[in-house]
């Protein structure tokens, strides 16, 4: 059996992924015998697995365009508080 | 000059070594460049040292809850940032300087030297501890060093350049550079361009032959590029999105309590060079293994500190490796060292048996607990777990027409009317006086050891073994319960299965941590699927230990001798070597992650429930194949098979089983489910 790193190349861990998670995730919304509190949540293990599996190449891309994107956002904050002083003078 | 921007440290490091006979000297940014740190936000690594802070005052009288410190640092280290600025080129702070003010507001008192000393160590063992040189750098440095290039590490942050300097020696870089200088050493710093300036004075540098590597465009490239140092700034995505994780399960967790486990374990993972492809074992112990053991020590340490108990004891052989978490973990979780001393307690059910006879006698109680174990028949096995010798037995055992060989197991289909004979013998005065008088010298010299470990110096103590029925609890109580100056037991085990009858006593308590039999937890009873791949994962590399002996004024440890037995035991015990380096390795980034995410066991308990249903009552068929031991030695069961069909468990099954039964493990966990029930 080849060896594996603990992390995949998603981050995640290795024979202990969000896909297992998942998995048991929807059997135990069948079987509702185990203790999980509220357990993951569909909302949060989707994010999870998002982030993990598809936003890398995002995060790549978006960096090279860092200073214009936190430019945009700085002027569009400030816009907003213009606009709300002007809303009440 | 305009300052080079790589996206990728690996392209960055390989444009620098392909360039490097350009230049004399190498600086480079610390944090975010050389190292990186495990959480998404330097500010959370103050989170535990405000809690540290926090108890402090708390012992002192004064209430200033955690998010109070921490605002308060805030407000002090800004009016210091704002001071520096009046008078120099850069609003900077000075670490000991500001947290100097601060501790004394806030313990109200002067000389704050110790407590600041004691407070500045946890937060660098923490920063040590979440700081992970990057491996791109670390090669580029070697190459660097190797060509005779000098370095130096530049950094705008509050800690003095002694205090960094340690961070480096713990991440291995310090051999590798000349200096390092902080921006808090003169509160003159990179961003300013003040610090280029000092630098270049003090270690005489020529810009030209000089190149900066940082991550700030302002502070590493625009400021020495103006200087004429050729400056490259790493700007990469994948860090940002590797940072994104963390970031995202401390969110979630604070929404739902399930992520907690998650944000530890995402905070233990390893990253860079650490991060080597490992085994099936290792990995197993790293990331199943690891996170329960070290939440079952953590809660082991909160119930000390709880009780007040004055020392702690593991047992052999399951307690060596919890005792080496206890080591590794306790440190950090618990700054302020308020914890007993803990030690190593060579104890086994065989060695024990006999000498908790040795003043009330084999009770029925005790006897029956021989014919728990399926291969165990008769009075041969009670003599073999007991160490009692046979023959001055055998009178008694005829006068109620039983012989040595006479099945007493129910296993072994055992007549009612001989396990009733069985009795009548244990209330057999004579017989009992006969059981004492053979297993006195064994108590003795039980009790010698016990004063050699100070055993009798605490009113209480705490006791610790993986589980199950507590039996060596209750036989070490038995052994010493006729001493005044026995102290009170608390037994803390992994799973506490129940099962059998415990003798609950105010003096001689049992509590369970992932499983107690005493309250319904069907999650937590799924241990029971698989208690031998727990045991194995635990038990040192040491013979078992057979007998407590005389040895003049003093004692001897008897230990298994090597046999057949032994050697298989030696075999499995080198299978498992790496999955508890994998156990060892978790320990070691535990304590920090849980400090950091302000673990609350019992948040953190649904993440082991979870992960114990996967691995346990879910698990895959290569890692039953993978994780089943290859041998398991029981030195209290007998070598014969039971007479009776003991039914196959789940981690028994066969690969073909386990891989082509439909809803075996569903099957397997509704069935558990009926039998707790009933229960």
């Amino acid at each position: 059996m080849a060896d594996k790193p603990i992390t995949n190349r998603f981050g995640d861990i290795e024979g202990n992924s969000l896909f297992r998670l998942f998995r048991l995730y929807v059997l135990f919304k069948c079987l509702p015998i185990v203790n999980i509190g509220a357990g993951p949540t569909l909302l949060f293990l989707v994010k999870a697995m998002v982030f993990h599996y598809i936003s890398r190449p995002v995060y790549r891309i978006a960096i090279r365009f860092e200073s214009p994107v936190a430019r945009f956002f700085e002027w569009r904050a400030a816009r907003r508080r213009t606009r709300t002083g002007q809303d009440v003078s | 000059m305009k300052a080079n921007t790589f996206f990728t440290a690996e392209s960055l490091c390989h444009t620098v070594e392909r360039r490097l006979d350009e230049w004399d000297v190498l600086t480079l940014d610390v944090f975010d460049t050389v190292l990186i740190r495990r959480v998404h936000d330097p500010e959370v690594i103050k989170r535990p040292v405000a809690a540290y802070v926090s108890q402090m005052a708390a012992m002192r009288g004064r209430a200033w809850p955690l998010e109070k410190v921490l605002e308060f640092r805030r407000r002090v280290e800004a009016v210091h940032r704002r001071r520096a600025g009046r008078a120099g080129p850069d609003f900077e702070a000075r670490y000991p300087d500001f947290m100097r003010d601060v501790l004394r507001r806030i313990l109200d008192q002067e000389d704050v030297e110790g407590e600041l000393r004691r407070v500045t160590e946890y937060e660098l063992e923490l920063e040590a501890a979440m700081a992970v040189p990057r491996a791109a750098f670390v090669r580029l440095l070697k190459t660097a060093r190797a060509r005779g290039k000098r370095i130096l590490f530049l950094t705008d942050i509050y800690l003095p350049s002694d205090y960094v300097r340690r961070i480096l020696e713990a991440a291995g870089l310090m051999s590798l550079a000349e200096a390092v200088v902080s921006s808090a050493d003169h509160l003159r710093a990179k961003a300013s361009g003040a610090m280029w300036q000092d630098v270049r004075a003090r270690f005489a540098l020529e810009p030209a032959r000089w190149c900066h590597i940082g991550d700030n465009p302002i502070s590493d490239g625009a400021r020495p590029a103006e200087l004429g140092i050729t400056a490259f700034v790493l700007r990469d995505g994948n860090e940002k999105w590797r940072k994104a994780l963390p970031r995202l399960y401390w969110h979630i967790s604070e929404l739902a309590h399930f992520w907690k486990g998650r944000l530890v374990q995402q905070l233990m993972l390893p990253l860079e060079d650490e991060n080597v492809p490992r085994d099936d074992l290792y990995r197993a112990g790293y990331t199943f293994f690891g996170p329960m053991l070290c939440a079952y020590v953590h809660w082991l340490a909160e119930q000390v500190r709880e009780r007040k108990i004055g020392r702690v004891y593991f047992f052999s052989r399951e307690g060596l490796l919890l005792h080496e978490i206890w080591k590794l973990i306790t440190p950090l979780l618990y700054p302020d060292g308020d914890l007993p001393p803990a030690h190593y307690l060579y104890v086994s059910r065989l060695a024990l048996a006999g000498p908790s006879c040795a003043y009330r006698g084999l009770q029925e109680d005790s006897a029956m607990i021989t014919f728990l174990p399926p291969q165990n028949r008769d009075f041969r096995d009670v003599c073999r777990v007991f160490n009692l010798t046979l023959e001055p037995l055998l009178p008694y055992l005829r006068r109620y027409r039983l012989e040595p060989d006479t099945p007493l197991s129910h296993w072994h289909h055992a007549r009612r009317k001989d396990q009733q004979r069985f009795r009548q013998l244990l209330k057999d005065v004579e017989f009992q006086e006969e059981v004492k008088r053979q297993t006195r010298a064994a108590n003795e010299a039980l009790q010698r050891y016990l004063q050699s470990e100070q055993f009798f110096e605490q009113e209480d103590v705490a006791v610790v073994d993986i589980g199950w029925l507590a039996t060596i609890q209750r036989f070490l109580f038995q052994a010493v319960d006729h001493r005044a100056d026995r102290p009170r037991f608390h037994g803390f085990l992994f799973a506490s299965a129940g099962g059998y009858p415990y003798p609950f006593h105010p003096d001689n308590s049992v509590q369970g941590f992932i499983y107690d039999h005493q309250r319904f937890d069907f999650t937590g009873s799924c241990i029971l699927f698989e208690q031998d791949v727990f045991e194995e994962t635990l038990r040192a590399p040491h013979a078992g230990l057979m007998a407590y002996e005389l040895d003049g004024d003093g004692f001897r440890l008897r230990f298994r001798e090597e046999d057949e037995f032994s050697l298989h035991e030696k075999r499995q015990s080198e299978h498992y070597a790496s999955l508890q380096q994998g156990v060892r390795d978790a320990a070691a980034r535990y304590a920090a992650a849980a400090a950091v995410a302000g673990l609350d066991l019992r948040q953190f308990r649904l993440w082991t429930n979870y992960l114990l249903l996967s691995r346990i009552a879910f698990p895959t068929t290569r890692e039953v194949l993978t994780l089943r031991h290859i041998h398991h030695l029981d030195d209290f069961s007998a070598r014969r098979a039971p007479m009776r069909k003991v039914s196959k468990k789940l981690w028994q099954r066969s690969a073909w089983e386990l891989r082509f039964i439909p809803f075996l493990r569903t099957f397997n966990l509704l069935k558990h489910a009926i039998i707790m029930l009933r229960r």
